[in-house]
């Protein structure tokens, strides 16, 4: 439902309360989470409408998902009318020069957002700047800046980590995999580095641009090989002994 | 926007989508089906132009894990 009878915050915080343990979840308090939830549509839409005339890139958005929510909820402490990305956005830029520029773009759009800057101190791996605005009726939407290499890597590891066990999101799950999805993610960076060499090779009509692209090429068909290994060690060890 | 209902079986990795152009009863539609789904599945309700663009931003819900890479290379 998009309408939404105004619930107080101590009234939500105490579904986020009881949606954390781990029995099943009251039909009450799921018909309260999906009104919250749905109610950020309006938000959401308004945000990302904006993104995508201030960057001039088209965004796709998302409303938190009850799984998602309830694993967030059972892995911190915080409470759930606290929880800032029930609503988000996400942008994909082709390097890290244009993701700056959005960047840029979006925080003077929205004055006071707070900034989550991933990109050089990655959380597990993960990388990317997240911007959460707040807007008047309170409501909080998070927009996901992530450059090409950021997106397939947070693609993919969210992939392993659904597929075999969702603690990988978080530093947890069979060492085996969390190291090579770390490796993976080094990977990322450097074509990151390599991309932006041949942004500003081709932006200074440098002669070697062909060359850096025949880099970044060769790169992204060896993190090809890599992921295919590492979901390959995967399965192999999720199989029964 | 328009909405994408995704119903992600993520041993198989394979999705159903059912595209909505009122958001209300795609969201009406994920309440229902994040009742009743098993473990194996995810279910997530998407806002954007086309399909085609939730590809590039959300490409594990369309392909398996392990042609991620090379789909984002060609896109």
């Amino acid at each position: 439902m998009l309408v939404c009878v105004a619930l107080s915050k101590n009234q939500l915080d105490k579904v986020g309360d009881r949606l954390r343990r781990p029995e099943a979840p009251r039909d009450a308090d799921l018909a309260i989470y999906d009104e919250y939830r749905d109610s950020h549509y309006g938000p959401l839409a308004e945000v990302a409408t904006q993104v995508e005339e201030i960057t001039g890139i088209e965004p796709s958005s998302r409303l938190k998902h009850l799984e998602s929510v309830i694993e967030k909820l059972r892995r911190q402490p915080g409470r759930l009318s606290r929880i800032a990305d029930i609503a988000g956005c996400r942008i994909r830029v082709a390097s890290l020069l244009e993701q700056q520029a959005a960047l840029d773009q979006i925080q003077a759009a929205f004055p006071g957002a707070r900034v989550r800057d991933y990109r050089t101190a990655s959380q597990f791996g993960y990388r990317a700047v997240h911007v959460i605005t707040t807007l008047e009726d309170g409501k909080s939407v998070e927009i996901q800046v992530r450059t090409m290499p950021q997106n397939m890597w947070a693609n993919l590891s969210e992939s392993v980590a659904r597929g075999f066990d969702i603690r990988l999101k978080y530093g947890g799950g069979p060492e085996s995999i969390l190291v090579a999805l770390g490796e993976l993610s080094e990977h990322a960076a450097e074509l990151d580095d390599l991309i932006l060499q041949a942004r500003e090779s081709r932006l200074s009509a440098e002669r070697d641009a062909d060359g850096l692209d025949r880099l970044v090429a060769a790169s992204f068909e060896s993190f090809h090989r890599e992921s295919v290994t590492l979901l390959v060690g995967a399965h192999h060890d999720s199989l029964p002994d | 926007m328009t909405a994408f209902l995704i119903e992600f079986d993520k041993v198989a990795e394979k999705s159903v989508i059912t595209r909505f152009d009122d958001a209300r009863e795609a969201l009406e539609a994920l309440s229902q089906r994040e009742r009743l789904k098993s473990s194996d599945e995810e279910v997530v309700v998407l806002f954007a132009r086309s399909e085609e663009q939730l590809r590039k931003t959300h490409p594990r819900y369309f392909m398996p894990a392990s042609e991620i890479a090379r789909y984002s290379l060609a896109g």
